[in-house]
């Protein structure tokens, strides 16, 4: 089978099947919180979910979407050959993510601190393994950005659909957090 | 830099991402959570679009997306009217 080269699959196929999949399973897990806890306790969802840090939930969006694009323009420069300009896009990508888990650490703990654990009620249940499943994406990622950065700093020609890979998994992270952000934090 | 794209799309992001925090820290009129996460669905379809370079990918992977944003998008709808 052949495609133009205006149409290829961005990264490959392969990170489509990782990505797609995880798309899949994040919405079974939205859609049990939505229908299976959050319809038949909605009082108590609303009051669980004030007890969430909007503000943090904001920091966190935002450090996602800025590594995003610092990832995205990481990309754009491993393709244009500037391969330093690139591999310093990726490290400040990672850098975020990196920032992203000490706030989430840190907002965890806090709940944690305040009374708020995993066996609380089903609101917070569901925020902690909803975040948690997130969190472990977050490290895959970190991961991948590690091998991407290598990739571009070898010196050999970089494989440029294994750097478009990894940024493709980090975008599925990123956009993930914007859907959690706003069905745990701001949907009430 | 050759393409200044991503940073426009980021820019909108944070915008979008400010307004809907905005909206979702006062108390919702009936309509409001609804638009929170229409806003939300159109961000990540931007950072599918645009940051993971979906527009230039074969139909069935950009079929696929937006159809993955409206199962989301019709989810949160009927739990928010149910």
């Amino acid at each position: 089978m052949t495609v133009s080269a205006r149409q290829s699959v961005p990264g490959g196929i392969d990170v489509w099947v990782f990505v797609l999949g995880d798309m899949l399973i994040f919405s079974a897990y939205f859609a049990a919180y939505l229908f299976l806890d959050r319809a038949p306790n909605r009082a108590l969802f609303r009051e669980s979910q004030a007890q969430l840090s909007q503000g943090l939930g904001l920091v966190n969006t935002l450090l996602l979407l800025t590594s995003s694009l610092f990832v995205a323009l990481g990309i754009q420069a491993a393709k244009a050959r500037a391969r330093t300009a690139a591999a310093r896009f990726v490290t400040l990508g990672a850098a975020c993510g990196g920032a992203f888990l000490l706030v989430k650490s840190y907002e965890w703990t806090s709940k944690i601190r305040g009374g708020f654990t995993i066996t609380t009620d089903a609101f917070f249940m569901h925020y902690y393994m909803l975040t948690s499943l997130h969190v472990v994406h977050v490290l895959v990622g970190l991961v991948f950005l590690a091998i991407v950065r290598r990739e571009l700093r070898s010196p050999s020609v970089p494989r440029l659909e294994l750097v478009d890979a990894g940024g493709v998994y980090w975008h599925m992270v990123d956009f993930l957090w914007i859907l959690i952000f706003a069905l745990l934090y701001l949907m009430r | 830099m050759p393409n200044k794209s991503p940073i426009y799309v980021w820019a909108f992001l944070a915008f979008a991402t400010l307004a809907s925090w905005g909206i979702g820290a006062r108390d919702p009129l009936h309509a409001l959570p609804l638009l929170v996460v229409m806003i939300a669905v159109i961000k990540c379809r931007l950072v599918i679009r645009y940051f993971m370079d979906v527009r230039h990918a074969p139909a069935w992977l950009r079929y696929s997306c937006d159809a993955w944003l409206l199962l989301n998008l019709a989810m949160a709808t009927s739990a928010y009217w149910a």
